[in-house]
């Protein structure tokens, strides 16, 4: 003989529950704690495959509530059972855990115990009790739950273990019974053997005629078990054994149990002894537990489906997920979404959708809707005017109007407006350059400026240098190889463009010479990596997916660039010498009359007057002083790098040829 | 009257549901086993007529949950007597974490065709996230690299990977995940040709929808593990 262990309610809410319980509270009850009638559901037990093992692992003994339990002339799913119960919502998280759950509870079980005294009423058997408090500002609902059931003095115990029904019943009288419980059977019944091997049913409360002339191990009480447990039936039959004892106490003394759970195959038999009865209301139990196990609320988080802010994230992410699971498994997203980008220009942003196969826009792939960059920084001077927002998306008509707002300012705000995540800032700026230089008045205001371009330096990862002219590429040039960081060029000629990669400030570990800045392409000849071949051949990489390839490649900021004349197709094999994305080309120039471009390597230069190892000490050294002579005395840089000895060579070098005159003119 | 084999009409669709469900429904979810065709019901907007859905609600593994943050609070007048604590009436039996994913079938009337529509949510009605999802059964996974999977002859030059997106479900309103129906047609188009130079009922009678309908639960299947 063993003590009968039951299985306790498990409650599932469903999110259109919550949903409901909003609207309820802001619609109807506002700051009112009435009680608010529910009705929950249950059928019957269930398991579920493992995956790991293959076996049939059990459901718990779910009751479940959602959107309709608030709605009076509910209508159950087919095969499920209704519960009717009682909402308490409270106003704050002190009410809420203030609340007399106790006085509650007993107020509850007296119900139960009433109905099965007074009125011999069965339906009223399976009750609940809710209390909530709704966080509406953060989705978050508390929620306890308590499902009162009477706990016997003694325990209930079973004789042998529960079995399956075929050892109590005949096939044929179970195919009766199977007949008669569909679609959907009573939540408490009574089976007797009839005629013809068959069985016949009947309500609880039928129980004295019903059983009147049955012998005693001929009598079934049957319920539908939520639970699916093989050694545990379920809540419900806590209470109807309750009853049992209270309304016929001589006749159960010893009661068959019938836990029905769908088919003969899955239900229970048990024979249950009980001990003697006492008139009193035997005392309840049934708080529901929280998932620690402990006698605590439980909390629902819905912000993923009710927080905009969450929403959006989640699309994000999702587009990001997408890609990498169907493209390419081995993309670092992290490395990319952490990458801090400063944008120095937010002139035409849209610039370099012509050469963005996929036509998206350049500011848009950096940010949330492409590869997920959260903090960008806009560095421009000017303000917006009234041909900028044909051709550049982030402003429109009305930021034109007064003069024009700051750009750098109203692109940082329009980009917070399209993804509230993403980290924007606008700095108003002046850039300073060489050969334009600075009247005496403005030092200290250049100086400031320098300061604030050298810390936007710093705090930022990657440099985009999108400015309209080509001096003013000069600091930012000195300033990112200075401080090892990412710099990214684009310029846009009248139907040409360019779109390249600073090297880097050391030499890379394999002894090849490190790559070229801006500048030093003026005085080297390029390399022509691709020969004049297939025009399909057309390299759509805009900047933002150079700057993403590099980041992928393990060399970062040294990843070499493809030597010229090798079959770019290879050369996309990671092993090859390429990142995950593919080729990391130093140079793009694209031809858009020729509807053509090609990669082109052009290595660093000794004397360039951006990226020289003598320009950056000089300016490491002296600092603003150094700057303040580039930008004011012409010829300063050339002599700074002896690019002027280099014209005098050529100079000298070309007058010493000797030009042969012709001696004999033979017209 | 649908003028291809490829799309169906929002009256057809409704039509091939209810023969669907008086074929395959008629029973319950069974208890024991893996679910398949079956435990479908067909649903309707609370207020508009005509726009009915086939929905059920179906069991996934799932992770522990998270524990109640600030729920956490033993309370001692809750003890009713003493008992309580160690009630052994009580079964131990921890049920599993599952979680519950409700699925919907809708018709899309913008692609004219069935559109598969879930949310999945734990015990506590919180949704789950993206990664949750991928860890559960639902979505058949083809993330690897294409030389690595076995691909469907249908769909070697589309992903292989379910088009996962995030809509409202057309008649609840509720922020769902669905498969997206843009290629449905087109692979259907494919599959109903097939079928019907095998030999298949009269276009578009009640017996044609049902294989149609049939037929596009077959193509799902491939996606999601029904």
């Amino acid at each position: 003989m063993t003590v009968v262990q039951f299985a306790q309610f498990s409650s599932l809410v469903q999110p259109t529950f919550w949903h409901e319980l909003s609207r309820v509270k802001l619609d109807v009850l506002r700051l009112s704690d009435d009680s608010v009638p529910l009705t929950a559901t249950y059928s019957t037990g269930r398991t579920i495959k493992d995956r790991n093992t293959g076996q049939d692992v059990p459901l718990g003994c779910n009751i479940s509530v959602g959107g309709e339990s608030f709605s009076e002339d509910y209508s159950p799913p087919p095969n499920s059972i209704t519960a009717r119960g009682v909402l308490k919502n409270y106003n704050t998280i002190e009410e809420f855990k203030n609340a007399d759950k106790r006085a509650l509870f007993n107020k509850l079980s007296d119900e139960i115990w009433d109905s099965i005294i007074q009125n011999h009423d069965v339906a009223a058997l399976t009750r609940f009790l809710l209390i909530t408090f709704a966080d509406l500002k953060k989705y978050k609902f508390y929620y306890w739950f308590a499902f009162p059931a009477f706990a016997a003095q003694p325990l209930w115990e079973i004789d042998d273990d529960w079995t399956t029904p075929e050892a109590h019943l005949s096939q044929d009288q179970l195919t009766s019974l199977a007949e008669q419980l569909s679609p959907t059977p009573p939540p408490f019944f009574l089976v007797r053997p009839a005629q013809d091997n068959t069985v016949e049913t009947a309500p609880v409360n039928e129980f004295s005629t019903f059983f009147a002339d049955v012998p005693q191990q001929s009598q079934t009480i049957g319920f539908l078990d939520p639970s699916a447990q093989a050694s545990a039936p379920g809540w419900p039959l806590r209470n109807l054994l309750a009853y049992l004892r209270a309304v016929h106490p001589e006749a159960t003394q010893t009661v068959r149990v019938l836990c029905w759970r769908g088919d003969a195959a899955s239900s229970r038999i048990g024979v249950l002894r009980g001990g003697p009865v006492d008139a009193d209301k035997p005392s309840a139990v049934g708080w529901e537990k929280n998932v620690q196990g402990k006698l605590g609320a439980r909390v629902a988080d819905l912000a993923p489906m009710m927080d905009p802010k969450r929403l959006a994230d989640q699309a994000v992410d999702l587009n990001l997920k997408l890609m990498r699971w169907r493209i390419l498994p081995s993309l670092d997203l992290d490395k990319i979404a952490q990458t801090r980008c400063l944008l120095l220009g937010a002139g035409t942003l849209g610039m370099l959708r012509c050469a963005n196969a996929h036509g998206t826009l350049f500011l848009l792939t950096l940010g949330d809707q492409g590869w997920g960059i959260r903090k960008i920084t806009l560095v421009d001077s000017g303000r917006v005017s009234f041909s900028n927002p044909v051709r550049q998306p982030l402003f429109e008509f009305d930021d034109c109007i007064d003069g024009g707002k700051p750009k750098a300012e109203a692109a940082a705000a329009r980009l917070r407006k399209i993804f509230p995540g993403v980290d924007a800032e606008g700095v108003t700026l002046s850039i300073p350059m060489p050969g334009h230089p600075i009247p005496p008045g403005s030092e200290e205001q250049t100086k400031r400026s320098v300061k604030v371009l050298e810390d936007l330096f710093d705090a930022h990862d990657a440099v985009f240098l999108l400015m309209d002219s080509r001096e003013s590429r000069w600091l930012p040039t000195v300033l990112g190889a200075a401080k090892g960081k990412i710099v990214l060029n684009a310029a846009l000629g009248f139907d040409s463009y360019l779109v390249m990669r600073h090297g880097a400030r050391e030499n890379p570990a394999d002894g090849t010479r490190r790559l070229g800045c801006y500048y030093c392409n003026d005085i080297v000849a390029p390399a022509d990596s691709i020969t004049d071949r297939t025009l399909d051949q057309m390299c759509t990489a805009t900047a933002v997916e150079l700057l993403v390839s590099l980041i992928q490649h393990p060399s970062g900021v040294q990843a070499p660039a493809p030597p010229p004349g090798q079959d770019p197709q290879q050369l996309q094999e990671v092993d090859q010498g390429g990142s995950v994305l593919g080729l990391v080309p130093h140079q793009l120039r694209g031809f858009l009359a020729q509807f053509r471009s090609m990669a082109i390597v052009g290595a660093a230069y000794d004397r360039c007057t951006g990226c020289s190892e003598t320009v950056l000490k000089a300016y490491e050294t002296q600092g603003f002083a150094m700057m303040l002579r580039a930008f004011n005395e012409t010829g300063f840089l050339e002599a700074l790098t002896g690019l002027d000895k280099l014209y005098a060579e050529g100079e000298q070098a070309l007058e010493a040829v000797d030009w042969e005159e012709g001696a004999d003119e033979d017209f | 009257m649908s003028s291809s084999s490829s799309t169906l009409t929002r009256v057809q669709f409704e039509q091939a549901c209810k023969a669907f469900i008086d074929k395959h429904a008629r029973s319950p979810l069974p208890s024991m086993g893996a679910t398949t065709l079956e435990g479908w019901s067909w649903a309707e907007h609370p207020t508009v007529p005509g726009l009915g859905y086939l929905f059920r609600t179906v069991p996934l593994h799932g992770r522990a949950l998270a524990p109640d943050k600030n729920g956490d609070f033993v309370q001692e007048n809750v003890l009713q007597s003493a008992e309580f604590v160690d009630d052994p009436a009580i079964a131990d039996g921890a049920s599993p974490e599952f979680l519950t994913c409700e699925q919907s079938i809708a018709f899309s009337p913008t692609f004219q065709v069935p559109a598969f529509y879930f949310t999945i949510h734990d015990s506590r009605g919180s949704p789950v996230g993206l990664e949750e999802i991928m860890n559960t059964s639902l979505l058949r996974h083809h993330a690897l690299p294409e030389t690595q999977t076995t691909s469907f002859a249908l769909f070697q030059r589309d992903a292989l990977f379910p088009l996962l997106s995030q809509g409202d479900h057309p008649i609840s309103g509720l922020p769902s995940w669905l498969i997206h129906p843009c290629g449905t047609a087109c692979a259907m188009s494919e599959l109903i040709g097939e079928k019907m130079a095998g030999g298949m009922p009269e276009v578009c009678s009640k017996e044609w929808l049902l294989v149609w309908l049939e037929t596009w639960f077959l193509m799902l299947g491939n996606m999601v593990q029904l």
